[in-house]
């Protein structure tokens, strides 16, 4: 058996060196591209002045969508946090997914909401709209109450009354920071091109609000949050590089700004947890397929801040979640996979998804598998490994280092030094269990997806007749 | 072949990669500790900017001479110097301000800006536009229609400011052609600074224009700035606008006639609230409710019953406006007879 295991490692070896050589060399690529936009993007905040924009009668109004699913908790200071934002002209809607909880009672409460009329007609399939209030306070907060259907229902609910040109969306325990929304705008709105704009969200879960502002500064380095922190700032850093390499494949729900009638032609949203990088995979698909000139960008400012999974559980079923979100995205848009109709996004941003995030914790579990067969065959280099592992931990190390000395360079959002030290910490530790878990998490995720496997082509077929049917239509417009 | 697995690379060069690895963490190290240090020099750079800000009231309550305090202005950065005045400039105006504002500039902002008007770096035009902008002088018109032309909004932006401030002939025109070339944010904020800057002569000159009929996009850039302003005036070119084949040209023609409404044009009003397109309807709507009348009361009473929500809401906002007999048509609809109208009706009387 040894000598079987030996003959194979030849072929095993080289698969995993290019197979991690490929991914990091991404990583590495998009996390230098990513630094060159963040200072590019931090030297325009410099002589950029927000003063028209505060003082504008006309510029355009925004509306954000906020989906609530038993929310009690955060769902007030999140739409007080909307309304207090110094940009003027937005709508504020909210959907209530058919909450069990006493989310409705208390927004009905607090913001004197009064039934009205459907004003609206309904595009995009959804579960029945029970009631559509708005407030009396507050006339900009509308609020649909609907049956129960899952977050891309509500969405979708919530855009068949959308009026305005861009909506935004904004889940229920997400804050918007007030200084950097109100820098995103002269970016949105400078091109008509642009369908999408992401921005970066962090993790709000020991951050406090002052005056819309949010601060860092009461951080204690509490293990998941600070984790997830790490997380969300490397993801975010490295998102910035992929627009100069074809385009981004996902923008975060939690605070994405998306062209109201590109997403209804495109079908609206798609029946999977995932549904924030699923849209912007088949806005991609089908704005290539017309030949309609967009862009979908992503700016590296702080925008939201949001709050993240405290138990191990909660952690662990959103990242299965995740998981099975992603293969779920890239099941609907298999299409896409190294097709040259879809230039470099077909064939290099989508291809980096399939192989290098959708599929890697296969490749990661095959490895320690690997790994441990061989030591218990005594059949490896036990140095060589040793050595490599180092490597990998050291450039996990670099990457998380370089996304925390790029943020705190540019935004000082994390601007206390213990805060720093805290993070740097658990980047350094991250590889001792967090990672693992992760991959156990992630391989759940997986399991998942193919337990319903049948569910997904169902759905990919109804995917497919949208992006048809908008396909046929011709130029998409927004 | 391998005698064991993971023999794929020599010892030796693992090795080296760690070492180069240890040398980035090295760099990154060395990194967080200017970040460290940067903390102080921020702290430092808060303490300058207060010193500004303390000489510059010094100078404006009169605790020191101007002379003397731009001699100690000079110990600062222009940046930070013109920085700080421009966040004064958007609290004071009295003329004790724009004495001191003047004398600064004169002195030391401009003669750099002068210089740096022609800079490839887009910053550097960016701080010249904005000295320009603080203190306008006629003899610098030269850089600012340069600077009006730069492709970089940031810099073209400011530019238009100033010259706005200065009237220079020639910078509406270049500002109104610069709004009919952009779009989205680009397009709002050079119209918000022509409307801000509409004095009659500017308003007489962008009505010539308007007749002339010249480029379509400019030709709507005219007719978006004329929607903006409440002033009478007789423009025989909007009965040629209103018969435009260009949908966006109608439409702000139609927009002008309803801001300045005459009784000439009611026929006009009544007959678009009998159009097919809704954006047309509402239009029409507010047109009429200019001249209340039987007829008028009759034509927003038919059209609670439209079947677009945008033209039945300003049909009923239209008879909110027209209280008392508006207000009690809207309170007479039926559920029974007329959902729809009920249903707008109540909405209008709830929330407006």
């Amino acid at each position: 058996m040894r000598d079987t295991y030996i003959y194979y490692s030849y072929y095993f070896d080289n698969f995993f060196l290019f197979y991690f050589g490929y991914i990091n060399g991404v990583y590495a690529l998009t996390l230098i591209l990513g630094l060159i936009k963040i200072f590019n993007r931090v030297e325009e905040l410099k002589v950029e002045d927000s003063f028209p924009i505060f003082h504008s009668e006309s510029l355009p109004r925004v509306t954000f969508l906020v989906a609530a699913y038993n929310e009690e908790k955060d769902i007030i200071q999140t739409i007080d946090n909307l309304l207090a934002l110094s940009y003027r002209h937005k709508n504020i809607l909210i959907i209530n997914d058919g909450s069990t909880d006493g989310t409705l009672e208390l927004l009905k409460q607090k913001y004197q909401l009064l039934p009205i009329p459907q004003y609206y007609e309904e595009i995009l399939p959804s579960m029945a709209v029970r009631e559509i209030y708005q407030s009396k306070l507050f006339p900009l907060i509308t609020l649909i109450d609907k049956e129960n259907g899952g977050k891309y229902d509500a969405l979708n609910a919530g855009l068949n009354a959308c009026q305005t040109t861009y909506f935004i969306t904004c889940d229920a325990d997400t804050l918007v920071d007030d200084q950097h929304f109100i820098a995103l705008i002269r970016p949105l709105l400078t091109s008509k091109q642009n369908v999408g704009l992401g921005a970066s969200v962090y993790i709000k879960n020991e951050c406090t609000l002052h005056y819309n502002i949010i601060l860092a500064d009461a951080f204690h380095g509490e293990y998941f949050s600070s984790m997830q922190s790490i997380e969300y700032i490397r993801a975010f850093l490295g998102r910035q590089g992929w627009d100069y390499l074809g385009g981004n494949f996902v923008m975060s729900g939690a605070f994405s700004i998306l062209g109201t009638q590109a997403v209804i032609q495109c079908g609206g949203f798609a029946p999977t947890v995932a549904n924030d990088m699923e849209i912007i995979l088949r806005l991609n698909r089908v704005l290539l397929a017309t030949n309609t000139p967009y862009k979908i960008s992503y700016l590296p400012d702080p925008v939201a801040w949001t709050d993240g999974p405290v138990t191990l559980k909660e952690l662990g079923n959103q990242r299965a979640a995740w998981q099975m979100g992603l293969l779920e995205s890239i099941w609907y848009n298999k299409i896409l996979l190294f097709n040259p109709k879809y230039g470099k996004f077909g064939c290099f941003v989508f291809s980096f998804l399939t192989l290098g995030e959708a599929i890697e914790p296969l490749v990661e579990a095959i490895g320690y598998i690997y790994i441990i067969l061989g030591l218990w065959l005594n059949a490896i280099n036990v140095i060589n490994l040793l050595l490599l592992l180092l490597i990998v931990w050291l450039f996990t190390f670099i990457l998380t280092a370089t996304s925390l000395l790029a943020e705190e360079i540019t935004f000082r959002k994390f601007f206390n030094l213990r805060s720093i030290l805290y993070l740097l910490f658990y980047s350094v530790i991250e590889n001792l269990g967090y990672r693992q878990l992760n991959l156990i998490w992630r391989l759940r995720g997986t399991f998942d997806f193919i337990k319903k496997i049948l569910i997904v082509e169902k759905d990919s077929k109804y995917i497919n007749n949208c992006v048809k049917e908008a396909i046929r239509q011709g130029e998409i417009k927004w | 072949m391998n005698n064991v697995a993971f023999e794929f690379l020599s010892t030796e060069l693992l090795v080296y990669i760690i070492y180069c690895e240890l040398f980035i963490v090295f760099c990154l190290t060395l990194g967080f500790f200017s970040l460290i240090n940067k903390h102080f020099l921020l702290f430092e750079k808060l303490q300058k900017k207060r010193m500004v800000a303390n000489i510059l009231i010094d100078m404006m309550v009169s605790k020191i001479e101007i002379e003397e305090g731009i001699l100690q202005l000079r110990k600062f950065s222009k940046l930070l110097l013109l920085r700080q005045m421009r966040l004064f400039n958007q609290r004071f105006n009295d003329s004790d301000w724009m004495l001191i504002k003047e004398k600064i500039a004169k002195s030391y902002l401009l003669p750099a800006a002068r210089q740096l008007a022609g800079s490839n770096s887009s910053k550097k035009r960016n701080f010249a536009a904005n000295c320009f902008s603080l203190v306008p002088l006629a003899e610098d018109n030269k850089f600012i229609l340069k600077l009006l032309d730069d492709p970089i909004f940031l810099v073209s932006s400011i530019a238009a400011q100033a010259a706005m401030k200065l009237e220079i002939r020639t910078s509406f025109y270049k500002i109104l052609l610069l709004m009919s070339r952009s779009e989205g944010f680009t397009y709002c904020y050079y119209r918000d600074l022509l409307i801000d800057n509409m004095t009659i002569r500017n308003f007489a000159f962008l009505q010539k224009i308007a007749a002339q009929n010249l480029d379509p996009a400019v030709h709507l850039a005219c007719l978006h700035l004329l929607i903006s302003r409440r002033l009478s005036f007789s423009a025989t070119f909007l009965k040629r606008d209103i018969k435009s084949s260009n949908p966006a040209i109608r439409m702000a023609a139609l927009k002008i006639f309803v801001r300045y409404p005459q009784h000439s044009f009611f026929n006009l009003f009544l007959e678009c609230t009998k159009s097919s397109d809704p954006d047309i309807r509402i239009e029409g709507i507010k047109g009429i409710e200019f001249f209340p009348s039987p007829i008028v009361y009759f034509e927003l009473t038919k059209m609670l019953s439209d079947n677009n929500w945008q033209v039945r809401l300003q049909a009923s906002k239209s008879l909110k406006l027209l209280a008392p007999e508006g207000e009690a048509i809207l309170r007479a609809q039926d559920p029974g007879i007329d959902l729809k109208a009920y249903e707008v009706a109540q909405y209008v009387l709830n929330f407006y």
